[in-house]
């Protein structure tokens, strides 16, 4: 044992799952004070990492250290005890009770099983003071801002004073204030001691946030750097190695749309926000023929208000929506459809697939009439299945046939099936709200390509994306939304990411 | 239906065996408890429900009035909906058949006795569509509303039946008996089994074929599968869940119907024991699959007409055992696919939690 040990040290954790190596040997360390980024791509073994760590699974070699003694493996319990705080990507609040009624629910157990409820409250006010985090204790959850819900998560795990915090893609969802509140309140819990571990992929966040970086892929540590010494370029081809090259924001294709005809016309359309969505206002833009328009901005600009109340799923109040210069907004989604619209939404298991059907039936539901599908009515088994064998091979779906329910595929193929159901019909506009959110490397890959291919043939496609990279590698043209109006119009050749982010954040149009 | 589906199906209905062979042996312990041989109590069951040709042809017509209503409330349950209120449906349907029947046109057979099972299923289809309007348009649980309206249709009825229907000289309240062309025949000679059996044939296969071979039974599945998602794909939700829900009622209406014609020849107060609600025990146990239901009716038949024979072959046991034992199939059945559920649960999140660790290849 050296004289000073890390105040956390994984040491040679291995861990394989039926088919994979999901961690290989990884060795890992965090000093107290430090912020320290975890960061790869999906499936590069962060998830398994947190949950050896969290006790969740026990590591088939390996050890983890805290202050150099060496901690029980395969127990929650034993990070509660050892100070580890998780803030999880996926909030573990109830809705509809109270903050401070979630504050004080975990109070009988774990780490805060001997802290008294009182306690617990005078705790909860110190915090809220000392990082500013005015919050109204009394309303309840569900009213409250994805970033105020995460105050809460945060508030909830420092509540039990925890020395490790691991947090997994805070600030995914946040806006650019938001997250730069997050990141200089933990700046500062890094400043009194705890050892920060940040997961994430947003290379830039991570570069600026954190002192050091660990880079993951396909389960091995690939390096470990001070954040100071690299940029956003070399970490992202440490991140995704030799396949980054090819794809790149440059592959757009470079078509001339400004000759082409115009498909899709909105025009001065609102839409009332209803409680857990954003109202939108006087938006116009118009979408040509064999041309992809991104719709980007900040998460919560009203762009999924927008692009979900054109797809018809939500009433616009006023303006007007012209699909070849015929006005389809009173139109029901169905009679949209028939003219040729398609809508991929952005909650795939939500509102996109209905889990209990075969992938077979999925894809039927979106058919027209005239593929012959269920002529009068009935249902031709036979035709539904080839027509089901033909989308799963054009659009690549992996599935074990088209009789499984399409819920036990994994979310890349779900998303190509709703890909394949929509883009079945040969639409002549598509609508795409988050195509590729939480998706792997190839299968984003597949669904850009299927969603340029629609656009080469002559469609004119919308896609609504907080990511702006998938924007400028997908959009010709880019319209930014602020606060549920358009800010902003910009050709994506000639404007950089940086300029864009500027305009999502309220900065002057380019 | 596909491979998968049948074998879905059958591994299903070995669900359903199990609990109904758990039921039997808690019944013999239950038996043996008070002092009773099950083997001899069972045997005296077996032979009243299926010891001659009279005896298997009382047992299916037992079964009849419980068959029609399950296979409606499995359509319903295909949509996602719980129409409780069959039994209310079942009311509503056997009197607005008695109308036609003693009211209408006297037709020959089968026009008459076919346009008043046909104003049977209407009845009960209408009285379904009301909580489906309620539940499409105003998110009002079906659950609450066709179970209250079970009482308003039951009083509806006995309101009739006392009121301006009332036969004269009659001991129990009834109506006076429909005209002879509109009786449903025997078609078994030396049985009871009358030709609502081959109407209710009719109407599982029938289910079965809208369920799996018609673009409404593909739409109500979609809905009962995901609503939200149906909707945003463009099917017409609210429509499809009136459809599902009267659609359900016009089975259970037809129950009635089949009730008033095949074998009452009248209107009776309170002529259906609650086969509305054994109906949903009945959907539960046939695993929504029409020949799953025929079975399950045959047995809740077989045990409502052995009970009998049980009370007979062992002193002073009630024939309320019958119940007692189909309550026990269906909790068993309960606990069973519960607990498969929740082992299936665990075995999904820890593979689900192994693909979050291996990555979501694909």
């Amino acid at each position: 044992m050296t004289s000073d040990p890390p105040l956390l040290e994984i040491d040679g954790v291995s861990k394989a799952f039926p088919g994979v190596l999901a961690n290989d040997a990884i060795a890992f360390d965090l000093n107290a004070g430090e912020i320290h980024a975890l960061i790869g791509e999906n499936g590069a073994g962060k998830t398994t990492l947190m949950g050896i760590l969290f006790g969740l699974h026990r590591p088939d070699a390996g050890r983890i250290l805290v202050d150099g003694a060496p901690m029980a493996s395969g127990d929650p319990h034993q990070a509660i005890l050892h100070g580890i705080g998780f803030v999880q990507q996926h909030y573990s609040l109830i809705p509809t009770l109270s903050v401070m009624e979630n504050l004080v629910l975990g109070s009988r157990y774990g780490a805060l099983a001997s802290v008294g409820r009182r306690e617990i409250v005078a705790r909860v006010e110190a915090i809220a003071a000392r990082y500013g985090l005015s919050l109204d204790m009394d309303a309840t959850v569900e009213s409250l801002s994805v970033g105020e819900q995460q105050h809460v998560e945060l508030i909830k795990s420092l509540v039990a004073r925890p020395r490790i915090l691991i947090l997994d893609e805070p600030g995914a969802l946040l806006s650019a204030e938001e997250a730069a509140r997050l990141w200089s309140i933990l700046r500062d819990l890094a400043d009194s001691g705890v050892g920060v571990i940040l997961i994430g992929h947003e290379l830039e966040e991570v570069l600026a946030v954190a002192d050091r970086v660990t880079v993951l892929r396909q389960g091995r540590v690939v390096a470990t750097v001070a954040a100071a010494d690299v940029d956003v370029a070399a970490l992202g081809a440490l991140m995704v190695g030799d396949i980054a090259a090819t794809e790149h924001p440059g592959d757009a294709p470079a078509a001339d749309p400004a000759a082409a005809e115009t498909a899709l016309v909105v025009r001065d359309v609102s839409v009332r926000g209803e409680p857990g969505t954003v109202a939108v206002r006087d938006v116009s833009l118009a979408v040509r023929r064999g041309e992809v328009l991104g719709i980007a901005g900040l998460a919560g600009s009203g762009q999924v208000t927008l692009i979900e109340a054109l797809a018809g799923v939500r009433p616009i109040d006023s303006g007007h929506l012209l699909m070849h210069g015929e006005d389809i907004r009173d139109l029901g989604i169905r009679e949209r459809q028939a003219r040729g619209l398609a809508f991929v939404p952005a909650d795939r298991g939500r509102d996109g697939l209905i889990g209990p059907l075969s992938l077979a039936d999925n894809l039927a539901l979106g058919a027209r009439a005239s593929d012959g599908l269920a002529p009068g009515g009935l249902l031709r088994r036979r035709a539904i299945d080839r027509h089901a064998r033909a989308l799963i091979e054009r659009f690549g779906i992996r599935a074990a046939g088209p009789g499984v329910p399409v819920a036990t595929l994994s979310g890349g193929n779900q998303q190509k099936a709703i890909l394949a159901r929509e883009l079945s019909r040969d639409p002549e506009v598509i609508l795409a709200c988050y195509p590729t959110r939480g998706l792997d490397f190839a299968a984003t890959k597949a669904i850009h390509d299927d969603l340029r291919r629609a656009a080469e043939r002559g469609a004119a496609v919308l896609v609504v994306s907080i990511d702006l990279g998938e924007l400028l590698g997908l959009a010709h043209r880019l319209v930014v939304m602020q606060g549920g109006r358009v800010t902003g119009e910009v050709e994506t050749a000639r404007i950089s990411a940086a300029e864009v982010g500027v305009m999502m954040g309220g900065g002057a149009a380019a | 239906m596909t491979a998968s589906g049948l074998a879905g199906a059958a591994r299903g209905l070995a669900f359903s065996a199990g609990a109904l062979l758990l039921a039997l042996a808690t019944a013999g312990l239950l038996l043996a408890a008070a002092g009773q041989d099950p083997v001899v109590s069972f045997q005296g069951m077996v032979e009243t429900a299926f010891g001659s040709t009279y005896a298997i042809g009382n047992t299916i017509m037992k079964a009849l009035p419980r068959l029609l209503p399950a296979l409606g409330i499995a359509l319903a349950l295909r949509a996602g909906l719980w129409n409780i209120g069959a039994e209310g449906q079942i009311y509503v349907g056997a009197a607005a058949c008695t109308a036609v029947a003693l009211f209408g046109p006297l037709l020959p057979f089968p026009l008459g006795a076919g346009l008043a099972l046909v104003a049977a299923m209407a009845a009960g289809a209408a009285w379904a569509a009301v909580p489906g309007v309620l539940r499409a348009y105003r998110g009002i649980s079906e659950v609450i509303t066709t179970l209250m309206l079970v009482y308003v249709a039951i009083q509806l009825t006995n309101w009739l039946i006392e009121g301006p229907w009332l036969v004269e000289n009659s001991t129990w309240p009834a109506t006076p008996m429909v005209p002879e062309a509109f009786r449903l025949p025997r078609i078994w000679p030396g049985t009871l089994v009358n030709a609502g059996v081959v109407v209710a044939l009719f109407a599982a296969v029938l289910t079965g074929l809208i369920v799996t071979r018609t673009t409404f039974g593909l739409w109500i599945r979609a809905v009962g599968g995901n609503e939200r998602a149906s909707a945003v794909i463009g099917l017409p939700r609210r429509r499809l869940i009136v459809a599902a829900l009267a659609a359900s009622g016009a089975f259970a209406g037809l129950a009635g119907g089949v009730e008033v014609l095949g074998i009452r020849g009248r209107l009776l107060e309170g002529f259906s024991p609650g086969y509305g609600f054994e109906a949903i025990a009945i959907a539960l146990l046939g695993r929504l699959n029409p020949a799953g239901i025929v079975a399950a009716a045959l047995l809740f038949g077989a045990l409502d007409a052995g009970a009998a024979g049980l009370q007979v072959a062992s002193a002073g046991i009630s024939s309320a055992i019958a119940p007692v034992i189909q309550a026990l199939a269906v909790a068993y059945l309960l606990a069973g696919l519960g607990g498969a559920r929740l082992i299936a649960r665990r075995r999904e999140a820890r593979s689900a939690l192994a693909r979050a660790g291996a990555g979501d290849r694909g």
